[in-house]
């Protein structure tokens, strides 16, 4: 039985007065064309350029994301393949940490915490109940700046620039003296461009998650992906800035020749690695707590349940967020500092356990008895927690500072760090991706491919990093190009490249099925009977989300508009672009704020950025002449376009 | 020995065992080794009772959901339980990281080692600064005692780790590191860096040799000794040859006159098993093929190739073979 | 049927300024940029701690002449921000456009002798850590000083030539808020790079 079905009202006492409230709405019902007209975007290369529709540019978001991810994956592959046997002569060493290095820092700056971001700009607006996110043109900004970043790392890469010191970069590998040549420079200012994209969706997601909720929409009563949101865009904002600085450090010594990380005159390679990981650990956070929210927006439809705990689940996000700012030495238990410290971290990276498994014993608890229906997404959710259960477990054993040391720069480490990554991200990400395909493209997925691409995901998966773990025990230490025959790590080697084929064959399948989506039926509103706000419009949703603004009185929505639990906002102007603010904690409406419409200026201004961003690899010159030419786009984008842009508001002067 | 063990497949440079962190020769390891135990045991223990409880939740015939006060109640003595668990993981840690202190001790003996790209230089200091000993790649250590390690890099940051051992720690230009060991069973033992450090950082091993105190002191004896004087004329030759070559620019060989510092010490060149940080074998074939062409068997690694006339090159390696 | 119908028209279109959008997204920069000083400030004594002398006997400290006199500019300078920040709140264009051309004017004065205390560190950027990380954090400060200059000139530009409604006069105000930022957060890097090398 549905939800809907269970909770049909039978109620037979006669039904209380009608309130003034409850009336029939006195607007006149909507006027669809109009909000189109409104909220859509221009057809043609213009609109494609100028728009700031959210679920666009979240669609964008994913989609690049995904084709750094398949990058990224080959890089994998490349580095399986030399692996697979020692002295390989596959790939020269120079190639070789070329490709490692892409493939970390591809994996962590333009997949991973992108693709989160990606669904977050689409799927937010529609959770809360609103039209759009609070800064559109910044949010197109924001791509923008993420797409050139990510171009211009591969320009350099194509060009035999790629960077090579790890995705991590220490000094002074990473300085002047042993990485001359502008890798290096390449690689920091990478690292500007998508820590400024991530910083702009922070602050767009913050505000829209505490200002534009639907009516009746407390804090209490967000669904648990938006909470994991919230709290990720927090980190966002806390922990990117360590790395810009630590990278415009990197940058200013290489290039004007500052002492930042030259012992001789006062500087500390430790610096570096403070700042890095200070960012490096809240980063891998910034990577899994979406991830966790996913779990708790896909369980509810297959469970038919409420996610059992919210209060204790909002907490364990918040609290695991707060926590993972106070691990970051435990990246550097092998650097020599005070074991008393040591141990600081330690207690730190134990206790962290805590309130992710107080989440999993949550959904273990809403899981109770349900006897789920098993869908693709469902079979995501479920290789997630065995492989990020696991993945959690060898955490532990890297967070003690004793153990660390046998264990730190080894294959260990990266087993660890892909069964909590895939496990924790990548596994929950294509169970959400499952999920909210059809409301996304209004298309679905074939079930069996969908089953197929899981169980080859998980099979291959395993495969390949399961035998890590032996590997790191075993002596063999990381971002090695080869290793000698007497080592015997051959055949484990071996093992994990077959591994790696079966886990390009499971991306391939989810790429056939979401290409042949094309030709399936559309999808329904609400395929899954699932919980949330983004149910109960049109899949895809139209431009303007929704046809009248829902008032909510739960935190099941989706559940409640059977039962005639979910009101309306009425009388909204669909001849401009008008959303409701709210008060941030009890979301009750407070005013009503225009929004802006398509525009150019984002793309020009972050052209002009890019230009200064990368003018300034070459010369301190160009960064000048670059900031200058930001003058006019900043200027276009926020000189007031006249009476026709607000028609409605008076004119004070 | 070597014979024998090539029986079983291809054997690491020097003939040495492969290393594990699981097969401990100093208490050091041992320790850390005991921890791994106990971890992984509870973990898995934990891993499959969690699996096993989803399981039987998703499993089980569908019922209401559970009443939440009961659902709460086992939740939080399930993270209790938790709790428990990681306090006596922190616990079994700090005991592990007390029984291991590194500051250096008067009477403790020193071992200086200086990471490069990619070889280690090594110095045992003497009581006094005439005994001091000089070495690459090859570390001598005596059973039974402790030694605190002097870490330290010339270049980047490297990793020193000898799985048998102890645990890793880092070389860092500017900061010295100190690292107690103390090797128990003699024997020779592997290591590797663990700190990428450029193109190299896979094949940059070394070997640690453990031995009685009494060996240990006549190791050191002999190597405190200028390098032998030519007794054949191809060794001769081959001084000659060494001598007005660049080899003088970054090598050092006492008592020849040639002392370079960019790269391994020669003096006792013969008495070391293998070459190019325990990448090969110290054979005629390998050092011939190494002088002749070191980018064939460590590319990127920064000693060019020699050109030498084929007499010169076997007279080279004559000499360089005769200094024990 | 516990549904609510809400009717928008009873919605006011004009927020207190506080409540709007913007406001929350420039406190949100301001977070992100107070957070990026609070790093810089934390690198400058991480380094000065495993420094043996800071700066070095050669450099000795800085000059605190113009140093001290430019702070004093800055502070003063928060009067006419003041003043147009009350202004654009009573929607009152004279006196905002006055406000903001005298907030802007000692915004120059500001830049200008910020070169001074550029050279009262008396050493290069690249001869140690130590002016690395003084350079730096002079140099970061100049940047949101002269961003928050360029973002006073365009609103100023905006309240000369057009015609401007309440949401300017928001933009306005929004524009002093950064200025106090960007005022309040040179008390402690002030502190930090001309007051701390004095303490041995």
């Amino acid at each position: 039985m549905s939800p809907r079905e269970r909770t049909q009202p039978a109620d037979p006492r006669p039904a209380p007065p009608e309130s003034p409230a409850s009336r029939r709405p006195a607007g006149p019902p909507p006027d669809l064309g109009a909000l189109e007209r409104s909220w859509g975007t221009p057809r043609g290369l213009w609109g494609s350029l100028a728009t700031v529709d959210h679920k666009r540019i979240g669609k964008r978001y994913i989609a690049t994301a995904l084709v750094f991810f398949a990058l990224g994956g080959i890089e994998a592959f490349l580095i399986r393949l030399q692996l697979s046997r020692p002295e390989s002569t596959l790939l020269n060493p120079d190639l070789y940490n070329q490709i490692f290095t892409m493939h970390g820092t591809t994996m962590m700056f333009l997949f991973a915490v992108p693709v989160m971001e990606g669904i977050g700009i689409y799927f937010v607006p529609l959770l809360v109940g609103t039209r759009n996110v609070a800064f559109p043109k910044l949010n197109a900004f924001g791509y923008w700046m993420y797409l050139f970043g990510g171009l211009f790392l591969y320009g350099g890469f194509a060009l035999n620039a790629g960077p090579d010191a790890g995705w991590f970069a220490y000094t002074p590998l990473s300085g002047p003296q042993y990485s001359p040549g502008h890798r290096l420079d390449i690689w920091s200012q990478m690292i500007t461009f998508t820590e400024l994209s991530a910083l702009i969706v922070a602050i767009e997601l913050i505000v829209t998650i505490f200002k534009q909720r639907a009516p009746g929409m407390s804090l209490q009563r967000i669904p648990l992906f938006v909470w994991a949101m919230l709290v990720t865009m927090c980190m966002i904002i806390l922990a990117m800035p360590a790395v810009m600085l630590g990278s415009g450090m990197l940058l200013l010594d290489r290039s004007t020749g500052t002492q930042f990380f030259n012992p001789s005159e006062d500087g500390d390679h430790l610096l570096w690695q403070h700042l890095f990981w200070f960012f490096g650990h809240p980063e891998v956070y910034i990577i899994f707590i979406p991830g966790l929210g996913m779990i708790s927006a896909v369980i509810p439809a297959f469970a038919r349940r409420k996610v059992f705990g919210y209060p204790a689940m909002v907490l364990s996000l918040i609290t695991t967020a707060f926590m993972g700012f106070g691990l970051w030495v435990h990246h550097m238990f092998a650097v020599g500092l005070p074991p008393l410290g040591n141990s600081f971290f330690t207690a730190a990276s134990m206790i962290i356990a805590l309130p992710t498994g107080v989440q999993i014993f949550c959904w273990i608890a809403t899981l109770w008895g349900s006897r789920p229906r098993f869908e693709p997404p469902f079979a995501f959710i479920v290789s997630f927690f065995v492989v990020f259960i696991l993945g959690g477990m060898t955490g532990l054993m890297l967070g003690s500072t004793s153990l660390d040391l046998q264990l730190h720069d080894t294959f260990f480490v990266v087993a660890h760090l892909h069964y909590v990554l895939i496990g924790g991200a990548v596994f929950p990400l294509f169970g959400a991706l499952h999920y909210w395909f059809p409301k996304m493209t209004g298309r679905t997925l074939d079930r069996a491919m969908g089953f197929w691409t899981a169980a080859l995901l998980f099979v291959g998966f395993n495969l390949t990093f399961f035998p890590m773990h032996l590997l790191g025990l075993r002596g063999m230490p990381r971002r090695v190009y080869t290793y000698l025959p007497g080592t015997g790590w051959g055949p484990l080697n071996a093992l994990a490249s077959v591994g790696a084929v079966i886990i390009a064959a499971s991306v391939l399948v989810f790429l056939a099925n979401a290409i042949g989506s094309r030709k399936r039926a559309a999808a329904a509103a609400d395929p899954w009977e699932a919980e949330t706000l983004e149910w109960t419009t049109a899949s895809p949703p139209p431009s303007y989300n929704y046809a009248r603004i829902p008032v909510v009185t739960s935190r099941t929505p989706g559940w409640d508009v059977a039962k005639g639990d979910v009101g309306e906002v009425v009388n909204m102007r669909d001849d401009l672009r008008e959303v409701l603010v709210c008060r941030p904690l009890d979301g009750e409406p407070e005013h009503r704020e225009q929004l802006p419409g398509p525009s150019l200026w984002p793309l020009a201004l972050a052209i002009t950025v890019t230009i200064s961003f990368i003018g300034s690899v070459f010369s301190p010159l160009w960064f000048v002449v670059g900031l200058i030419l930001c003058v006019p786009p900043i200027v276009g984008w926020y000189w007031p376009e006249g009476a026709r842009e607000r028609p409605g508001l008076e004119k004070a002067a | 020995m070597i014979g024998a063990l090539a029986l079983l497949g291809p054997v690491l440079p020097g003939g040495v065992p492969t290393p594990s962190a699981l097969r401990p020769a100093a208490p050091q390891a041992a320790g850390l080794e005991s921890l791994w135990w106990f971890m992984l045991w509870t973990c898995t223990a934990v891993f499959l009772v969690v699996l096993a409880v989803l399981a039987y939740a998703m499993l089980r015939p569908r019922t209401e959901e559970p009443p939440a006060r009961r659902a709460a109640e086992i939740i939080t003595a399930a993270a209790a339980v938790s709790v428990v668990i990681l306090f006596a993981f922190l616990i079994a840690t700090m005991a592990t990281s007390r029984k291991n202190p590194n500051e250096p001790r008067p009477t403790d003996r020193i071992v200086q080692i200086i990471g490069h790209q990619w070889w280690w230089e090594v110095h045992y200091p003497g009581a006094r600064p005439d005994e001091l000993v000089i070495s690459a790649n090859e570390i001598h250590l005596p059973a039974g005692r402790d030694v605190v390690l002097d870490l330290t890099s010339a270049d980047v940051i490297h990793s020193f780790w000898a799985p048998n051992l102890h645990g890793k720690r880092d070389l860092i230009p500017g900061r010295h590191n100190f690292f107690r060991l103390r090797p128990e069973n003699v024997g020779t033992y592997r290591g590797q860096c663990a700190e990428f450090c450029g193109y190299q950082h896979a094949h940059m091993g070394f070997i640690v040799f453990v031995e009685s105190p009494d060996k240990f002191e006549e190791y050191l004896a002999s190597q405190r000794k200028p390098a032998a004087e030519p007794v054949s004329a191809d060794a001769s030759r081959g001084r000659q040859v060494f001598l007005t070559n660049p080899c003088v620019t970054c090598h050092t060989i006492r008592g020849t006159g040639a002392s370079g510092t960019n790269a391994p010490d020669l003096t006792h060149l013969a008495s070391r098993r293998t070459i190019a940080a325990a990448t090969v074998d110290n054979t005629a074939g390998h050092l011939g093929g190494w002088i002749a062409d070191s980018q064939g068997v460590k590319p990127g690694n920064h000693m060019p190739p020699h050109l030498v006339s084929s007499e010169d090159l076997l007279a080279l390696v004559a000499y360089l073979r005769s200094l024990s | 049927m516990s549904a609510r119908v809400i009717d928008a028209a009873a919605i006011p279109d004009e927020p207190e300024d506080h409540h709007a959008l913007v406001w929350w997204g420039t406190v949100g920069m301001i977070v992100i940029e107070s957070t990026m000083f609070a790093l810089a400030i934390a690198s400058y004594f991480y380094l000065r701690m495993r420094a043996s002398e800071w700066p070095s006997m050669r450099i000795g400290p800085p000059d605190l002449t113009i140093p001290t006199w430019n702070l004093a500019i800055l502070l003063v300078s928060v009067a006419p921000a003041v003043w147009a920040d009350k202004a654009a709140h009573k929607n009152d264009l004279r006196g905002t456009r006055w406000a903001l051309a005298l907030t802007f004017l000692f915004g120059l004065v500001f830049l200008a002798l910020r070169v001074g205390e550029f050279h009262s560190l008396h050493s290069r950027w690249n001869s140690s850590a130590y002016a690395s990380i003084s350079w730096t954090i002079l140099g970061l400060h100049t940047a949101h000083v002269a961003a928050s200059l360029a973002e006073t000139a365009v609103i100023l530009a905006v309240f000369l030539l057009e015609r401007v409604d309440k949401r300017h006069f928001l933009d306005a105000r929004l524009d002093g808020v950064y200025w106090y930022f960007v005022v309040g957060a040179w008390i402690p890097l002030y502190a930090v790079v001309f007051l701390v090398p004095r303490l041995r």
